[in-house]
């Protein structure tokens, strides 16, 4: 339960972990590194026509005759995005996933950030629309909570399609799944990034998806699809399978790695704080 | 082909639960995957065999369908028309030429080997059964299909001094065991040495041993020779299967003394010789022994045991009023050394009287009259007694014209219960009867010998002589020697009197009636009864056991079932394809 007092617990513990290492307790804490009109200077730069006469720095004018602007830090508020992935795949591992989704989204939401939570099938399906404020963590968990698994599919190129259009904000984008999308995962990563989001990828798998205990006469369903045929399954091809699926994660790593997207991997034998503290110390939702 | 047990065809009806439960059997477990193209991606490398995979269930199914199919089939034990796997006879041939030879290359030995190989080299379901033959067939084993049992029986045959008898596989084929042997295959195994030189019919020959170079004594008698003195002729017959004439020494001398009586050199040539007779002057009877001083294949036909038998007379006294005519039938039978009959007023075995009947153990009566216990009552003479013979074959009318008797005087009479009538009027008054009770035994001659003029008959000393032998136990003298498998007269002994035989060996048996059983072992035996001690002797004599030149046999059989049986081929069917369909099924359910 992702209501549950104790859980909720957890999300506080994690929350104070997290202003111990990103810092600030202001709105917007969040620091960007955009110059503007902040209070906390950054930077010197010369003068330019047109230049705000308010930020002139006279003192080092008065010393150099030479006009320069005091260059404050942006404290802006950052826009979470969580796209969790809620196609049937997901079915063994939701729980995990979700759990993931609160403790990230929970994060935000007292950072004073805005976020907006979406479930990722064959199409795009919101579960938060974009909102901030501490107050706005139970609807936020509830929201989480009632969510289930559907669609008949997972297309991730698609759903990123459809999230750009909905939100031009730039943002950091939490991509939360399997990521076993039978069209793949790069077009979906590249488009996002190409779109100026910080993506942060979180991989959720379970023995399910990494191992085969089957051996001989199987009839196999997908999961998703409902596309099923009868297969005989012998040690070679179980082996053949699990490199399958180890090769596709190497790809998705070599992928962010390439991209300099961040991305983390886990199972739900790892419970879920474990993962987010991991995170957090590694500076957050960096790659 | 036919089945042995087709009732079992109704276990093809269990096939059909057979084929539900197999289809339930195969239906795989579902499983759902949540990288379903994933696994498309591995099993696009295995198309080419998908094709095998959609097959296999339903090869499963056929292989499963040839495993049962195949058992049900082999319950009902079918059996090929043309496999002559009939149930064999092994008739090991252990006559006294299989004796020939030394070691292991003794034909018999060779045969006993024969006999094992084609028992070892029979299939599973192959019956036979083991007998012996020689003058008779002996089995040695019931019909099985147990080696072991077989290969016993084999081990069990032992050499005879028998003569081959071909009579006696003959005699398999024919009588109440006709019908059994229509589904047998006799097989004999044999050196081929056979009387006259052909072999049975209906048999398979499997020929043993080699031509081998024997030559031996195939006929021999002895017996004392009419006239003065003990002069006793020995007749000797030789045969060779040596391709060139052989030099031997004969001897020829008693059994129970260590002089020689004669010895002569012969020459013996190749094949059947002509026979010799050698005289032996003042002879004594009793145990001769007549051997070939030879060391050739065989050792048994190089000496005979022969008995120069000297008749013993049967003791007679004449009670009666014309005893000059009887007296003088008596002494025409009495006469030399050779006689057959004796006067002998003390201790006689045999009394003759005109009249009363004697009270002696054997009575020969003519002309009955009084009281007797042999008769109950004696009536007015006939009219006409025209004589009716009733039993023809009766030994005391061997040598007798009984019907062209003439009974003259011949007197109504009533014999005594159970008592042989051997002539008989037209009118059935008894003629010439026969009764014994308690030990006794009497003749009746139911005539006037003087009205009938039979004192000048020529058949009034054959009767006395017939009645004197008959009742005497005398019809059959012994012979000088008998073939292996005869049996033998036991003289003087009354019908339930035993004798007691003493065998070469040394072994005895009792017999009783007035022939032994058949005496085997050659050699000399001792007869003991009642009427004194006798003496026979066997020896073997027969031309086939010494001509040992088998090359002109040869060997018949057919060939042996070897292959296994049908049932037995759809056995090991089922096995091996249940465990290609085993490892099918291993490999679907286990992958």
């Amino acid at each position: 339960m992702l209501t549950d007092p104790t859980f909720i617990r957890k999300l506080d513990g994690l929350y104070l972990l997290a202003r111990k290492v990103l810092g600030g307790s202001m709105q917007a804490d969040r620091k960007s590194s955009k110059k503007g009109s902040g209070i906390t200077f950054a930077d010197y730069a010369e003068y330019h026509p047109g230049d705000d006469f308010r930020s002139i720095d006279w003192r080092v004018y008065g010393r150099f005759e030479q006009l320069v602007v005091k260059l404050f830090e942006i404290d802006e508020d950052a826009t979470v995005y969580i796209l969790l992935d809620e196609s049937p795949s997901m079915q063994s591992k939701f729980t995990l996933a979700k759990q993931l989704a609160a403790g990230i989204g929970y994060i935000a939401l007292h950072m004073l950030d805005q976020l907006c939570v979406y479930g990722l099938a064959d199409k795009l399906q919101p579960v938060l629309e974009r909102t901030r404020g501490r107050g706005k963590v139970l609807p936020f968990l509830r929201g989480l909570e009632d969510a289930p698994t559907f669609g008949s599919d997972t297309n991730f190129t698609a759903c990123a399609r459809e999230f750009q259009a909905r939100h031009r904000r730039k943002g950091i984008i939490v991509v939360i799944s399997d990521f076993l999308f039978p069209s793949g995962f790069d077009d979906g990563l590249k488009f996002l990034q190409w779109n100026k989001h910080e993506v942060f990828c979180l991989q959720v798998q379970d023995d399910n998806d990494t191992k085969c205990d089957w051996k001989g006469d199987v009839d196999l369903t997908c999961v998703e699809t409902g596309q099923h045929q009868r297969l005989t399954i012998t040690p070679r091809e179980a082996r053949l399978y699990e490199q399958a699926v180890a090769d596709w994660n190497d790809s998705l790593r070599k992928c962010c790695a390439k991209r300099g997207i961040g991305l983390a991997s886990t199972t739900p034998a790892v419970p879920f704080e474990t993962v987010i503290t991991d995170i957090l110390r590694r500076g957050g939702l960096v790659a | 082909m036919k089945f042995l047990a087709p009732l079992f065809f109704w276990s093809f009806l269990s096939f059909l639960p057979l084929v539900a439960i197999y289809f339930l059997k195969v239906r795989p477990r579902r499983r759902t995957a949540t990288a379903y193209f994933l696994w498309n991606r591995v099993f696009t490398e295995k198309k080419a065999t998908s094709l095998f995979q959609r097959l296999r269930d339903l090869l499963s199914l056929l292989l499963m369908s040839l495993v049962f199919g195949s058992v049900c089939l082999a319950l009902t034990r079918p059996e090929l028309v043309n496999d002559d796997r009939k149930d064999l006879l092994i008739l090991i041939d252990n006559s006294a030429s299989m004796s020939a030879g030394s070691g292991s290359a003794q034909r018999l030995a060779l045969a006993k080997t024969a006999a094992s190989d084609l028992i070892k080299g029979m299939d599973a379901s192959q019956r036979a059964s083991v007998a012996s033959v020689a003058s008779d067939v002996s089995f040695l084993s019931h019909l099985t299909d147990n080696p072991r049992q077989l290969l016993d029986a084999v081990t069990s045959v032992n050499p005879t001094s028998l003569d081959f008898n071909r009579n006696a596989i003959a005699a398999l084929r024919g009588g109440d065991s006709s019908e059994w042997m229509k589904g047998h295959r006799l097989i004999l195994i044999t050196d081929g040495c056979f009387p006259n030189g052909s072999a049975p019919d209906n048999v398979e020959i499997l020929k043993v041993g080699e031509p081998l170079e024997n030559a031996g004594i195939v006929g021999a008698d002895a017996r004392f020779l009419p006239g003065a003195g003990n002069r006793l002729g020995i007749y000797i017959r030789t045969a060779s299967s040596a391709k060139e004439t052989i030099k031997a020494d004969l001897t020829l001398k008693p059994a129970d003394s260590p002089a020689i009586g004669k010895l002569v050199s012969l020459d013996i040539k190749p094949g059947t010789n002509a026979g010799e007779t050698f005289v032996i002057e003042d002879a004594a009877p009793g145990k001769w022994i007549a051997s070939l001083d030879l060391n050739d294949a065989f050792a048994g036909d190089n000496s005979v045991s022969l008995v120069a038998q000297k008749p013993k007379p049967v003791r007679v006294n004449v009670q009666a009023s014309d005893k000059f005519f009887f007296d003088t039938a008596v002494e025409s039978f009495s006469s030399g050394n050779n006689g057959f009959l004796l006067l002998s007023p003390e201790n006689p075995q045999l009394v003759i009287s005109r009249g009363n009947a004697p009270d002696a153990p054997l009575a020969l009566v003519f002309e009955p009259s009084g009281s007797s216990p042999w008769w109950s009552a004696i009536g007015e003479p006939l009219e006409s007694a025209t004589p009716r013979v009733s039993i023809p074959d009766h030994p005391i009318l061997r040598h007798l014209d009984a019907a062209g008797i003439n009974f003259a005087g011949a007197r109504k009479i009533t014999p005594a219960k159970d008592a042989l009538v051997l002539v008989e009027s037209e009118d059935a008054v008894p003629l010439l009867f026969l009764a014994s009770a308690n030990g006794r035994s009497v003749l009746v001659a139911n005539m006037n010998p003087v009205e009938a003029d039979f004192f000048y008959s020529a058949w009034f000393p054959v009767l006395v002589h017939s009645a004197a032998t008959h009742l005497a136990g005398r019809d059959d003298s012994l012979a000088a020697t008998y073939l292996p498998g005869e049996s033998i007269p036991l003289p003087g002994v009354r019908p339930d009197e035993p004798t007691t035989i003493k065998a070469p060996d040394g072994s005895s048996s009792t017999a009783s009636g007035k022939r032994s059983a058949p005496l085997d072992k050659p050699g000399f035996y001792t007869l003991q009864n009642a009427s004194g001690e006798w003496l026979a002797a066997v020896n073997l004599l027969s031309p086939a056991e010494t001509l040992l030149d088998n090359s002109a046999a040869a060997s018949t059989v057919g060939p042996i079932a070897s292959g296994l049986p049908p049932y037995l081929i759809l056995t090991i069917l089922a096995i091996l394809v249940l465990i290609a369909e085993s490892l099918l099924y291993h490999r679907r359910k286990v992958g």
